[in-house]
């Protein structure tokens, strides 16, 4: 069962300590992940194991470890990495996502002023409802995202940058 | 990474390993989260487990993937495992496409409990093992801090 030996922790070499110096690389992850995520068609990639989300994750810790070779991170580090990115990228998609269906909203309100008369007011109820229920889903796609980016920080330090992992 | 950090993020794991099966449990299917999963899984009726009645907003194996997730974070590996981290990850992500193949290849019927087992099993091996991890981390940095060398 020994395949990543543990090595003695030796300390590395980081311009900053703690979480601070991953801000700007977690603002990429959660753009990454919550611009891709709200893309018709691209976002079909979330279905397999909310990817895009991860792929954000990913992209950032890669750009991340680019900017800054001689860092080494925890699976903890990566973990809180992919917390704090994928809880943007949750924002983000849960934003970008509204704004969508308030304009889908209005172009479709303004295709049925012609039939007014003829729809039953429980459908201007509905269109209601469904926009204050997206609004309400925000913080369930913030919390989804945040879980999944958590795995997916030490998703990827342990299966693409398993040289990066500070024991 | 501290313990108030570490028992946090086991929470937040387990609650959105938990949201599809509370949702479930309360037989509550708003349209709203109907859209929001949908964005996540394909809610394909024929693949999508009913409890009492109702269908749950993400198909079985998806179900399987969040209650592991759910279940790693209540029940982490064990810290031995940690070495063979990346070869546990793998083997159980090539089971989980192995039953994806033969499923949608028709080769064997859609069979919830194999979608269940193999979606758990890839849920729980990613969970436990991030917590088996973070254990390991926590408590070597609580042994420095016992030697009295700091965090």
């Amino acid at each position: 069962m020994n395949e990543t030996p543990i090595s003695p922790a030796a300390p590395t070499p980081s311009p900053q300590a703690g979480l601070g110096r991953f801000t700007k690389h977690m603002i990429l992850g959660a753009v990454f992940g919550g611009v891709f995520s709200s893309i018709p068609l691209l976002s079909c990639l979330n279905l397999f194991f909310c990817l895009l989300n991860m792929a954000g994750i990913a992209l950032a810790l890669m750009m991340y470890f680019k900017a800054n070779p001689n860092d080494r991170l925890t699976n903890g580090e990566a973990a809180l990495f992919g917390t704090l990115s994928g809880a943007g990228a949750g924002l983000i998609a849960g934003l970008l996502g509204m704004l969508l269906s308030f304009l889908f909203a209005g172009v479709m309100a303004k295709l049925m002023a012609n039939f007014a008369d003829s729809l039953p007011p429980q459908f201007a109820q509905q269109m209601a409802m469904q926009g204050t229920m997206s609004v309400i889903m925000i913080p369930v796609q913030i919390l989804l995202f945040a879980g999944f980016g958590a795995l997916g920080g030490f998703l990827s330090l342990t299966l693409f940058f398993k040289d990066k992992l500070r024991a | 990474m501290n313990g108030r950090l570490y028992w946090s993020l086991r929470a937040l794991v387990a609650a959105t390993g938990a949201i599809p099966w509370l949702l479930a449990a309360a037989h509550s299917r708003p349209v709203a989260a109907v859209a929001l999963f949908h964005g996540l899984c394909h809610q394909l009726p024929e693949k999508t487990l009913s409890l009492g009645g109702g269908a749950m907003l993400v198909c079985s194996r998806c179900a399987g993937i969040y209650a592991g997730v759910a279940l790693g974070a209540l029940v982490p590996a064990p810290r031995s495992w940690c070495p063979a981290s990346r070869r546990l990850l793998l083997a159980a992500a090539l089971l989980l496409l192995a039953d994806v193949i033969l499923q949608a290849t028709g080769t064997i019927p859609i069979l919830h409990a194999a979608r269940l087992t193999t979606g758990a099993l890839a849920g729980w091996v990613a969970s436990a093992l991030l917590f088996a991890w973070l254990r390991l981390e926590l408590g070597d940095a609580e042994d420095r801090l016992n030697r009295g060398g700091g965090a």
